[in-house]
C-alpha cells in the first residue's frame, strides 16, 4: 500500500473540492482498501465520504426513490419500500457478496467496484485497465469467468456487481454532484480501446444518488447461477421485470450480469417481446437474440458456456414473470 | 523404471518378506477400557481458543521485534540479474541472495533422503541467483513495522534472465518416480490386458483433479529469535521436532542450540507439515538484522511460496466377469514434480481397496518447475479415489449391479498387493451401517429418476480408505505430589483435537479423572518426535504415554520398595494403574499417598513410543463408506450436495464428539474438492491467478448439507488405544461419491474436477 492522506468530508462540496486534485473516494473500503494492499490503485490522498449527509432513502415526487449514495447495501435491501415497490433490487443485493461485506458495501461503492479479473489483481501481468496499451492477459489465460458481451480485444473483463443488474433493469438513474443525471445503463463504458475508462464519471466526480422511477404493477425476478451457494461472484445473472395487461406484456426488462463490463441490457429481447403473450416460442426467440451479439474466441474460450447458461436463464426467468 | 525406482521396489519387497518375522502389536488393555476414552468430552482447549486466550504464532510478541515481508520472483525459471530497492522508511534490512548468510542445503522431505517432514525442497533459495518457481522468495524485507516492511516490498523488482519453464504436464516427459510417497511406483501382477479382454463388462476412462491448495485458516508464521548462537523459533509447524532438526543443519548449530514452540496450529493439513523456505529465511533475517522477526504470510504469498496438492491424471481400467467379480485393474497415474522428486501417488488406493487377480498399478511423474507439492489431507488416495471409485460405479451401472454390492463381491480377506493379513479392517461393517442409516436400499435404481422442481436428485457412495501409520514419539509424565500429572510432547494441536484425546488417555492409562491431566505441546526439545502428520498423532502419542506409564510405574515401585506398603515388593507385572493408584493383588495406594510417603516432590519419567512393527508386518489401514444426495440443475448445470451419511472404521474411537468433527471436516473439505476448489495455475508463467479466498472457492456454510457420522467402533487389537488414525480419512472418496450421485441425478459422467456448473449444462 502506498503511503496517502485522509481526509473525511463533511458536505458534498468540499468532499468534490477536495477531490479535485486526484484524492479518491473512500466509502465502504471494501473494494478501494483491497486494491490499495495490493497496489492496483494508489491514491495519494482518500476522501472519506461516509460522513455525508447522503445516506438515506427518500420519497420522490411521482412515487419514486431516491437512495442515498452511501446507503449501506444492506440497509437498501432491508427497506421495506424496497422489497414492496422493487423486490428485483433487493433480492440482487442478498444475492451478492456476504453479509459483512453489505454491511459495509454502499451504493456509490458498488455501482464504482471495479472488475475482479485475476489479471486486473495481479501487477506484473498485462492489463490494459492499469497500463492502457499493455494487453490483455485474460484473452488467452483464465477467462472463464470473463465477458462474451461488447468485449474488445483489449479486454474481456465484467463488471461484477449485482446490485447494477436490477438497478438497469429498473430504468435506475445516477445522480452526480454539479452535473446532469445519467441513466445507470449509461453509466458504465464497454472497454473498445480505452479499458481504464470505465465509467463515464470524470475524475473527482462524485455519485451523490440513484433514482428509482415509480414503481410498475408487475412481476420481478433475480436469478443468479455462480460456483457455489454463497459468497461468489455471478457466472450469469439475469434481471427480469415485466408488466402484464390483459395477457400481454406492456413492458419488459432484461439485464444480464456476469457478461459484459457493464450491466446488459438485452433490448431487441425486451422490443421482440413486449406486446405479445410471452409464449415459450417467443422467449426461446427473444433469449436467442438476447446473446446474439455474444462473442467468443475460437480458441481458449472458457467462457463459451456463458451465452447457453444466460438464454437459459432468461428463458427461466421470463417463464416464472409471465403468469 | 529406472534404478531408483528398482531399488526402492527391491527393497520394499525384501522388507515385506522379513516382515513376516516381526512380532505382532502389542494388545492394548485400554482399547476396552470405557472411563475417559469412548467418551464425547469437549475439546479442553475450546473456551481458550474461542476466547482468544490461546496464542498463535502470528499473534507472539517480543521485545524488540522486527517484521518481515518476502518478495516473490515473478518468473518461474532463470536468474535474478538484479534486485533494484528503492529507499522506504523503517527499513533494517533487505536480504536478497547477494547478502543472505550461507545456509547448508537440507534434503526434502518424503524423498527419504532425510527425515521426513523437514524442509519443504533442498533447493538454495536465496542462496542463489536461480529461479525454480513463479513466486520464489527473491528478498526478504525486515522493517520497524510491518505496514513499513509491506510498502518497502511493495517497491522491490528485480530484472531477469528468464529461461524456459516447464509449466504444464504436457511440457515434460513422464518417468518412473523412485517411490510414490513410500510405496512402490509399479505393481504388476497377472495379465491386465488379457483380463480386459476376457471381462464381461469394462470401463476405461481418464480421470483428472486439479491443483488445490489446503488453506488452513491460519497462514504460516516464523517468529525467530537469536541469542548468541542460540536460536528460538515459534513456528507454525505441524512438525515442531524436525523443523529443530533442519535448522539446526541450516545454520550449523548444535541441536541442542535450537528450539521451535509450536504449541497450537490453526489447520495445517499438510501444508505445514515441511518448513517452507519462509521459514529458514526468517532466521536468517533475525540472524543478518540483529532483531527478532516475525514473517507472516499473506493469503496470496501462502498460495505462492508453499506447495499444494498437485493435480493428477488417472487411466483407469477395470474388467469384471458376470457375478461382478474384479478380473482386472489397471490405474496409471500421472503427476507433476519438481526437482525434488515427490510425486501425489493417486494409486495407493487402487493398490489396497480391492481383491482383483490382475492389477496393473504405476505411478509416473513428470518434472515441472514449480514449487514443490505438498501432502495434503489424504495424499495421493483422495485424488486417486475419485478416479478408482468413480470408476467402480461405472462398472456397477455396466453390470446392471448395485455400485454397494459390486465392492462387497470385491472385498478382500487379505491385503491384495502383499498377500498380508490386515491388522483389523471392518469396512463391510461400515457399508451395512453407512447404508443403513442412508436409506441406500431405497434408492431408485435408474439415472434420472428423481425430480423435485428444477432439481434432478441423485444418490451416490463410495469406499473410503487411508493408510494408518504409527510413528515416532516421544513425552515427558510429572507426577506431582498432589495426583495431577502433566504430559508434555513435541508434538501439537493442529485442532484436531489431539490435546484432548492424549489427556482421556492418559487419565485412563493412569486411572486418573480428567481433570488431573495436563497435556503440553509442541515444544521441540521434549523429546525427538516424528509425526509430521499422516492421522498418526492419536495413537503415536498413545503408545509413548503407555511407555511412560510403564516407566512410572517402575519409578513408584522403587519408592514403596522398602515402605510398609501394599505395593512393596511386587513387580512390575503383578500392578495396576488404576482408581487414582497404584494396585496390586494384596491392595494399593493412592499415587499421593505413595509420594508423600516417599517425601517426593514429582516424579519425572519420560516414554517412547513402540516400533511400530504391526504396520510393517500387516496390512493397516482405516476405511469408511460415504452415501450422498446431490440434487442438480440440468438448466443451469448447479449442483449442490443436501445429504450426506459416512460410516468409518477407525478402530476404537477414543473421542466420539472430535471424532465425528474430523470426519465431517474432512467430508466438507471433499465437497470442495468435489464441486469448487481449483488453484489457477496460468502455464504461460507460472502465475496462480486466484490466490485469495475470495477467488479460491472453499465450501461455504450454504454449500455444507447437514451431515451424519457413524463409526464401526472396533478396537484394532493392535494398535495403541485399539485406534487408527482418521483425520484424513473423512476426505477420501468423498469426491467420487458425489460424482456417482450426479451421474445418478443426470446421466452425466464427470471425469475431472471440480464439477463446476459449465460440465454439467
Ligand atoms: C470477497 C468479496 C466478495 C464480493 N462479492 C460480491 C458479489 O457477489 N456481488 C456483488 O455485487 N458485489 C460483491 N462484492 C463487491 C462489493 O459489492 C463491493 O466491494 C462494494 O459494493 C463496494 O462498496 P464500498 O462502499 O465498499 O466501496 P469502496 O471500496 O469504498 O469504493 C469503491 C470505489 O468506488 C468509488 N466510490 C465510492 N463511492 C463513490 C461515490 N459516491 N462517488 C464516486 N465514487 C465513489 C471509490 O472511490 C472506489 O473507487 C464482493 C466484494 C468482496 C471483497
Amino acid at each position: 500500500m502506498n503511503p496517502f492522506s485522509y481526509v473525511p468530508a463533511t458536505d458534498t462540496s468540499s468532499a468534490v473540492a477536495l477531490a479535485a486534485g486526484g484524492a479518491k473516494y473512500l466509502a465502504g473500503g471494501t473494494n478501494l482498501v483491497d486494491l490499495m494492499r495490493q497496489g492496483i490503485e494508489t491514491p495519494r490522498e482518500l476522501v472519506d465520504i461516509t460522513r455525508l449527509p447522503l445516506a438515506d432513502i427518500e420519497e420522490q415526487p411521482g412515487g419514486g426513490l431516491r437512495i442515498g449514495a452511501l446507503v449501506r447495501n444492506t440497509r437498501v435491501a432491508t427497506d421495506e419500500r424496497i422489497r414492496d415497490r422493487y423486490p428485483v433490487l433487493a433480492q440482487a443485493i442478498l444475492n451478492g457478496a456476504s453479509p459483512q461485506l453489505r454491511n459495509r458495501a454502499t451504493v456509490g461503492g458498488n455501482l464504482m467496484q471495479r472488475t475482479r479479473c485475476g489479471y486486473f489483481y495481479d501487477r506484473h501481468s498485462a492489463c490494459g485497465k492499469r497500463d492502457p496499451g499493455a494487453g490483455c492477459a485474460a484473452l488467452d489465460g483464465f477467462n472463464r469467468t470473463h465477458a462474451i458481451l461488447g468485449t474488445s480485444e483489449s479486454c474481456v473483463s465484467v463488471h461484477p456487481s449485482d446490485m447494477c443488474v436490477a438497478l438497469a433493469a429498473l430504468d435506475a438513474v445516477v445522480n452526480i454532484a454539479g452535473r446532469d443525471p445519467v441513466p445507470l445503463v449509461d453509466f458504465h463504458r464497454l472497454p473498445g480501446d480505452t479499458p481504464h475508462v470505465e465509467t463515464m464519471l470524470a475524475p473527482g466526480e462524485l455519485v451523490t444518488s440513484i433514482d428509482l422511477p415509480p414503481a410498475q404493477p408487475g412481476r420481478s425476478v433475480y436469478l443468479k447461477v455462480r460456483d457455489r451457494a454463497s459468497y461468489a461472484f455471478a457466472l450469469v445473472s439475469v434481471a427480469a421485470v415485466v408488466r402484464m395487461e390483459a395477457g400481454r406484456a406492456t413492458r419488459v426488462r432484461i439485464a444480464l450480469g456476469g457478461v459484459a463490463a457493464k450491466p446488459w441490457r438485452a433490448y431487441e429481447a425486451e422490443e421482440l417481446l413486449t406486446g405479445t403473450s410471452l409464449d415459450d416460442e417467443l422467449i426461446h426467440q427473444a433469449a436467442g437474440q438476447a446473446l446474439a451479439g455474444s462473442r467468443q474466441r475460437a480458441h481458449n474460450a472458457h467462457n463459451a458456456f456463458k451465452a447457453e447458461l444466460a438464454r437459459r436463464l432468461i428463458r427461466r426467468a421470463l417463464q416464472g414473470v409471465r403468469s | 523404471m529406472n534404478l531408483a525406482a528398482r531399488g526402492f521396489t527391491l527393497a520394499g519387497k525384501a522388507l515385506t518378506r522379513l516382515a513376516r518375522l516381526l512380532p505382532d502389536g502389542r494388545p492394548d488393555p485400554l482399547a476396552h477400557r470405557r472411563a475417559e476414552l469412548g467418551r464425547p468430552t469437549d475439546r479442553l482447549d475450546g473456551r481458550a481458543k474461542a476466547t482468544g486466550a490461546v496464542r498463535y504464532t502470528a499473534e507472539r510478541q517480543l521485545p524488540g521485534l522486527a517484521y518481515a515481508v518476502v518478495v516473490g520472483s515473478t518468473i518461474a525459471r532463470g536468474r535474478v540479474t538484479a534486485v533494484h530497492v528503492p529507499p522506504a522508511p523503517g527499513v533494517l534490512l533487505v536480504m536478497t541472495h547477494e547478502n543472505a548468510p550461507a545456509m547448508k542445503r537440507t534434503p526434502a522431505y518424503a524423498t527419504m533422503k532425510g527425515p521426513l517432514g523437514a524442509a519443504a525442497m533442498s533447493l538454495p533459495v536465496l542462496n542463489t541467483d536461480e529461479i525454480f518457481w513463479y513466486g520464489q522468495p527473491i528478498a526478504v524485507v525486515v522493517a520497524e513495522s510491518l505496514e513499513q516492511a509491506r510498502y518497502a516490498a511493495s517497491l522491490i523488482h528485480a530484472d531477469y534472465e528468464p529461461w524456459p519453464a516447464r509449466l504444464s504436464m504436457a511440457d515434460g516427459k513422464p518417468y518412473t518416480p523412485a517411490h510414490a510417497v513410500l510405496e512402490e511406483p509399479v505393481t504388476r501382477r497377472g495379465d491386465v490386458r488379457t483380463a480386459l479382454g476376457a471381462a464381461t463388462a469394462t470401463v476405461e476412462a481418464e480421470y483428472t483433479t486439479p491443483l488445490e491448495h489446503h488453506n488452513a485458516m491460519e497462514p504460516h508464521a516464523t517468529v525467530a529469535h537469536w541469542e548468541g548462537d542460540r536460536l528460538t523459533v515459534h513456528d507454525t509447524a505441524q512438525y515442531p521436532y524436525g523443523v529443530k532438526e533442519m535448522l539446526a543443519k541450516k545454520f550449523s548449530l548444535a541441536e541442542e542450540n535450537v528450539r521451535v514452540l509450536a504449541p497450537f496450529i490453526g489447520g495445517g493439513f499438510g501444508g505445514k507439515t515441511p518448513a517452507w523456505p519462509h521459514v529458514w529465511l526468517t532466521v536468517a533475517a533475525a540472524k543478518l538484522s540483529g532483531r527478532p522477526v516475525k514473517l507472516v504470510l499473506s493469503r496470496a504469498d501462502v498460495f505462492a511460496m508453499t506447495g499444494g496438492r498437485a493435480p493428477t491424471s488417472s487411466r483407469v481400467a477395470l474388467g469384471a466377469d458376470a457375478t461382478g467379480r474384479l478380473t482386472a485393474l489397471e490405474h496409471h497415474a500421472l503427476a507433476p514434480c519438481t526437482t525434488d522428486e515427490f510425486a501425489e501417488a493417486a494409486v495407493a488406493a487402487s493398490r489396497h481397496l480391492y481383491t482383483c487377480p490382475n492389477v496393473h498399478v504405476a505411478q509416473q511423474v513428470v518434472r515441472l518447475d514449480r514449487i514443490q507439492n505438498a501432502f495434503f489431507r489424504g495424499p495421493g488416495v483422495a485424488p486417486g479415489s475419485f478416479a478408482l471409485e468413480s470408476a467402480m460405479d461405472e462398472l456397477a451401472w455396466r453390470l446392471g449391479l448395485d455400485p454397494l454390492e459390486l465392492r462387497l463381491r470385491n472385498e478382500p480377506e487379505r491385503d491384495p498387493m502383499s498377500g498380508i493379513r490386515f491388522t483389523s479392517r471392518h469396512l463391510r461393517e461400515a457399508y451395512a451401517l453407512g447404508a443403513e442409516a442412508f436409506g441406500w436400499s431405497r434408492r431408485p435404481p435408474a439415472p434420472r429418476a428423481t425430480r423435485d422442481g428444477r432439481w434432478l436428485i441423485g444418490h451416490g457412495m463410495a469406499a473410503a480408505i487411508n493408510p494408518d501409520a504409527v510413528l515416532i514419539a516421544g513425552v515427558q509424565l510429572r507426577l506431582a505430589a498432589d495426583g495431577t500429572v502433566t504430559i508434555r510432547s513435541s508434538t501439537n494441536e493442529l485442532g484436531a483435537g489431539t490435546s484432548t484425546a492424549q489427556s482421556q488417555a492418559t487419565a485412563d492409562r493412569l486411572g486418573l479423572p480428567l481433570d488431573r491431566i495436563r497435556f503440553e505441546q509442541g515444544d521441540s526439545d521434549v523429546a525427538r518426535t516424528r509425526i509430521p502428520g499422516a492421522s498418526a498423532a492419536t495413537t503415536t502419542l498413545a503408545s509413548a504415554i503407555w511407555s511412560a506409564r510403564d516407566n512410572l510405574v517402575r519409578e513408584l515401585l522403587k519408592l514403596v520398595r522398602d515402605t510398609g506398603s501394599p505395593l512393596a515388593g511386587r513387580s512390575f507385572e503383578e500392578v495396576d494403574t488404576r482408581a487414582g493408584g497404584l494396585f496390586g493383588p494384596s491392595g494399593g495406594q493412592s499415587y499421593e499417598r505413595i509420594l508423600a510417603r516417599a517425601g517426593v516432590e514429582a516424579v519425572e519419567v519420560t516414554g517412547k513410543s513402540a516400533l511400530p512393527y504391526q504396520t510393517v508386518k500387516r496390512g493397516t489401514y482405516s476405511y469408511g463408506a460415504h452415501f450422498c444426495e446431490v440434487r442438480v440443475d440440468e438448466e443451469t448445470g448447479e449442483a449442490r450436495v443436501t445429504r450426506w451419511v459416512g460410516a468409518f472404521d477407525g478402530g476404537r474411537i477414543v473421542n466420539p464428539k472430535q471424532a465425528t468433527s474430523q470426519m465431517r471436516g474432512g467430508i466438507i473439505m471433499g465437497i470442495g474438492m468435489a464441486l469448487t476448489e481449483e488453484t489457477l495455475l496460468d502455464e504461460r508463467t507460472g502465475l496462480i491467478v486466484n490466490r485469495s479466498l475470495a477467488d479460491y472457492h472453499l465450501p461455504t456454510h450454504a454449500d455444507v448439507p447437514a451431515i451424519d457420522i457413524h463409526f464401526v467402533d472396533q478396537p484394532d487389537p493392535q494398535t495403541p488405544l485399539g485406534a487408527k488414525g482418521i483425520g484424513e480419512l473423512g476426505i477420501v472418496g468423498v469426491a467420487a461419491a458425489i460424482a456417482n450421485a450426479v451421474y445418478h441425478a443426470t446421466g452425466e459422467r464427470v471425469r475431472s474436477l471440480p464439477i463446476t456448473p459449465d460440465k454439467l449444462m
